[in-house]
């Protein structure tokens, strides 16, 4: 009943976890496996710099405990960036003017990504609402809702 | 290292609950930000956890014996997008964090954290919802209004989970036919806790205030009912409820006690509080008009 031993996939590579339970997946994303694409901002749910998708659903991964993903599929930036989807998110970011520091942006992207699943046309409340969770200080948000559409629109039927 | 366990089934999490009294660690938004640790190390949970969101038997929501149950671990965002579940409380779900903490959060969690400034808990107050607790000993029953019996402080015993909530249908079903009002006053849209939310639901029938409801959020220890003022309200005739109110709302200040804390003071959340209610009334009264 008491087992350490945790089952999950990182960007579909299969991965065994024997370490504390109770460490966050953040941490082990970037320590444990050398992929610094999430960020950490704040580490308590409120910036969404650490934001990855867990079974496809955008999630916090600041708060996510190890010891609760066992099965689970985990999506981070590193994974999104290589396919054509992401390219597409990556792309018109950096066309929009998007990122300035982009210490947000891998986030921000993740949270496109999950947005555009859901809704391969959002309108500008959609996205607003699609990245409410991500804090950006550097941009002013206008360019990065531009940046949403214009990946909407150049990837037509991608989503 | 922690104890902690993946329990596979209910019965499983309740021999968990029984012998070790491991903590439930549902999406973890409330206990893994409580007890964050110096960054990348673990979380200080104190005691034996086990995760409960991978318990599938809590992930639903189903008709029962005239209530609508939605299973203890079920994500906000599920619970949000069924369409059965009534307006008001899905209007709350909506506030809560942002959408990437709603995938991960569950109702019960909320619940069970006890916030004042917990947002599923005005609308639940109204609707006189119930929590459904069980052990190995089997279940009970408890209403909303007693579950929580101070900030941070429930009724939830050391073996038990909370396995579902219950909200009356008899209320989902003429949910429609009255006036509702769901604001929630925060600094940010996301990711914001309140700093005053208010759930009213009033029914007015032959120029009469029949039902009124009125819950306030984070005006007070415990997310309030105001059960008393209700109870003068109703019955009143729509023509004299202005005036009635007068009286009522003179009480009322009394009773409402905010306190002052890092999102907001007493004087502006009683102010505002004032407010929404006296606009509630008027358009109470109005909807006699139409
Ligand atoms: C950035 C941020 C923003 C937030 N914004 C809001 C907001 O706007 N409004 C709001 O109301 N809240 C907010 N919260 C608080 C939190 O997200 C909610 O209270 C959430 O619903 C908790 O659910 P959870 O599943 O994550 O709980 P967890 O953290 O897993 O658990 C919380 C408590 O519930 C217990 N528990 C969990 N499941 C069960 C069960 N089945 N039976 C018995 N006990 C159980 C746990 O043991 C623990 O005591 C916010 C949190 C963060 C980090
Ligand atoms: S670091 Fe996770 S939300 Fe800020
Ligand atoms: S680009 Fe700097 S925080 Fe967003």
């Amino acid at each position: 009943m008491k087992d350490n031993k945790i089952e999950f996939t990182v960007n579909g590579e299969n991965k065994i976890y024997d370490g504390d339970p109770l460490r966050r997946l953040l941490d082990v994303l970037r320590e444990d496996y050398e992929m610094p694409g999430a960020k950490e901002g704040c580490g308590e749910g409120e910036c969404g710099a650490c934001s990855i998708l867990l079974d496809g659903k955008l999630v916090n991964s600041c708060v996510v405990a190890m010891g609760t993903i066992q099965g689970k599929e985990v999506m981070t930036i590193e994974g999104l960036k290589e396919n054509e989807r992401g390219k597409c998110i990556v792309e018109a970011f950096a066309d929009a003017g998007a990122v300035q520091c982009g210490f947000c942006t891998p986030g921000m992207v993740m949270a496109s990504e999950a947005l555009l699943r859901q809704n391969p046309k959002p309108d500008e409340q959609a996205i607003r609402k699609g990245i409410s969770g991500n804090l950006c200080r550097c941009t002013g948000y206008d360019q990065i809702v531009d940046a949403v559409k214009m990946a909407s629109e150049r990837g037509d039927g991608l989503w | 290292m922690v104890d902690f366990y993946y329990p596979e089934s209910v019965d499983e999490a309740l021999v968990l609950r029984a012998e070790h009294h491991a903590i439930p660690l549902a999406g973890g938004t409330d206990l893994m930000v409580r007890y964050e640790n110096w960054s990348s190390l673990p979380a200080n949970i104190p005691g034996s956890v086990m995760s409960v969101q991978q318990l599938k038997d809590l992930h639903y929501i189903r008709e029962e014996e005239g209530y609508l149950c939605i299973g203890g671990a079920l994500p906000l965002n599920s619970v949000i997008e069924d369409e059965r579940i009534p307006r008001c409380l899905a209007l709350a779900l909506d506030e809560i964090a942002a959408p990437s903490l709603r995938n991960l959060a569950t109702l019960a969690g909320n619940i069970q954290n006890a916030s004042p400034a917990a947002d599923s808990i005005p609308p639940l107050l109204i609707m006189d919802a119930e929590v459904n607790l069980i052990s190995q000993n089997g279940s009970r029953i408890v209403s909303i209004r007693d579950f929580i019996t101070g900030p941070g402080k429930t009724d939830l015993k050391d073996n038990e989970l909370i396995e579902s909530v219950r909200i009356p249908l008899d209320f989902i079903k003429k949910e429609k036919q009255g006036i509702l009002s769901y604001r929630k006053v925060g600094t940010r849209k996301a990711n914001a806790l309140s700093k005053l939310s208010v759930c009213f639901w009033a029914e007015c029938e032959d120029g009469r205030l029949k039902d009124i409801r009125m819950a306030l959020g984070a005006v007070a220890a415990t997310v309030v009912r105001l059960k008393d003022a209700e109870d003068k309200l109703k019955g009143v005739s729509l023509d004299e409820l202005g005036s009635v109110w007068k009286d009522v709302r003179l009480e009322f200040e009394k009773a409402v006690r905010p306190i002052d804390d890092q999102r907001s003071t007493a004087f502006y959340r009683k102010r505002t509080a004032l407010k929404l209610l006296d606009a509630f009334i008027q358009q109470a009264s109005d909807s006699s008009v139409s």
